[in-house]
């Protein structure tokens, strides 16, 4: 494990990874500190603010199989708790299927 | 239990609020129009006090990251855009409207994440349903106005609702029909007609739950599908949360493919995140 973190690119980055170090815009102004857990959100709102590359703790930018797994299964349960009475419905359950594969899928 | 309310006294308790002031009833009906006059706008805002403070407070929110405070209306709108200053300045407005009492247990920060979310997904709806992101915005931010009215005027039956969702596990709209005889949605119509919102948005707050199974994209139909994208992409934050069920024909008219759903949930995910910072600053 590196604890100065590596540069990966933004599309690299993953939700669970940890910031090595404060990541800042073109201003200076800091977005998020270092220490911070990227979540899909936060990709996103990068991403739409043009930022190119995040520089991450080594460790977290290889999340392990079991934990990517764990949290799959997390996701799976939790969205079948939330349309526990409306899974049956045709339209409903097409959505159910959508988010299921966007929450395994992760952001393209 | 208690007995059912009528509309009428609803109605009563809603002609008590507050009229919104003719500023944001003017900013609402212009939201439609395309060619506004945003200098005269800009300047009916300067002369209300209240939403001048509004509007400035919006600009200087740390989310904009601005270097240098902004003092002016021209200044916000020169850094913000007329639309954002409009949608912001009328949905703050409006959702001052209706001011909690004391002693409530409503949970009102629960009740402006769902609008939050509704309101960017209905913006990332209507992009791709060829209608106005800033209506489907603050129709999406206003479509559960009426649940504030009845948690707000009769909070003793609210709990009773409340309640009954509980124990039955049950949507909120039947929990409201079995303590009130009414509903939310009925209730936020009545309060949008006395507020004079345009048609559209007055339509989209009644039929949210129950849109026209019209083969054409109406602003209901986008409302509809925006709550249930809020409630299903989790961001309510209320552990027994239900995803409100959607029906197969306004599905079909909606006709969005994989791909603009992925890109509907991503957008709305990022826009919540980004639109609680500056709303609930």
């Amino acid at each position: 494990m590196n604890d100065s973190g590596q540069s990966i690119d933004l599309g690299a980055a993953r939700a669970g990874m940890v910031l090595a170090c404060d990541l800042s815009d073109g201003h200076g102004t800091v977005l998020l500190p270092g220490g911070a857990s990227l979540t899909e959100a936060t990709l996103a709102s990068l991403r739409r603010r043009g930022i190119e590359t995040v520089n991450v703790l080594g460790q977290a930018a290889a999340p392990d199989e079991a934990a990517l797994a764990a949290e799959r299964e997390r996701a799976r349960l939790r969205l079948a708790r939330l349309f526990r009475q409306s899974a049956t419905e045709q339209a409903s359950a097409t959505l159910l299927q959508l988010l299921l594969a966007y929450r395994q899928q992760g952001p393209a | 239990m208690s007995a059912a309310v009528a509309i009428e006294d609803v109605i009563k308790r809603i002609h008590d609020l507050p009229s919104l002031s003719a500023v944001v009833v003017e900013l609402l009906s212009t939201m439609e129009q395309e060619d506004i006059d945003v200098h005269l706008l800009a300047d009916k805002i300067t002369r209300d006090q209240a939403l001048t403070a509004k509007t400035l407070r919006l600009a200087n929110s740390s989310f904009y990251g601005m270097q240098s405070k902004v003092t002016t209306i021209q200044q916000a709108i020169s850094v913000l855009g007329f639309h954002s200053i409009r949608t912001l300045v009328t949905a703050c407005s409006i959702a001052g409207g209706i001011p909690p009492g004391p002693g409530m247990h409503f949970d009102f920060p629960g009740f402006w994440r769902h609008s939050v979310a509704t309101a960017v997904a209905a913006k990332a709806l209507a992009t791709r349903l060829g209608q106005s992101a800033e209506t489907a915005f603050t129709a999406g931010l206003l479509h559960d106005l009426g649940t504030l009215v009845l948690a707000t005027r009769f909070p003793q039956q609210y709990d009773e609702a409340l309640a009954y969702r509980k124990a039955h596990d049950c949507y909120v709209v039947q929990a409201e029909q079995a303590i009130f005889g009414l509903d939310h949605a009925a209730v936020g119509s009545a309060l949008a007609a006395y507020w004079k919102f345009p048609a559209a948005m007055q339509d989209a707050v009644a039929r949210h739950h129950s849109p026209a199974q019209s083969p054409t994209r109406s602003l209901p139909l986008t409302i509809h599908l925006a709550n249930t994208v809020a409630h299903a992409l989790d961001l309510s934050g209320q552990e027994d949360d239900l995803a409100p069920p959607v029906s197969h024909q306004l599905w079909q008219t909606a006709g969005l493919n994989e791909q603009a759903w992925f890109e509907i949930f991503r957008e709305t995910e990022a826009g919540f995140h980004d639109m609680s910072q500056i709303l609930m600053a």
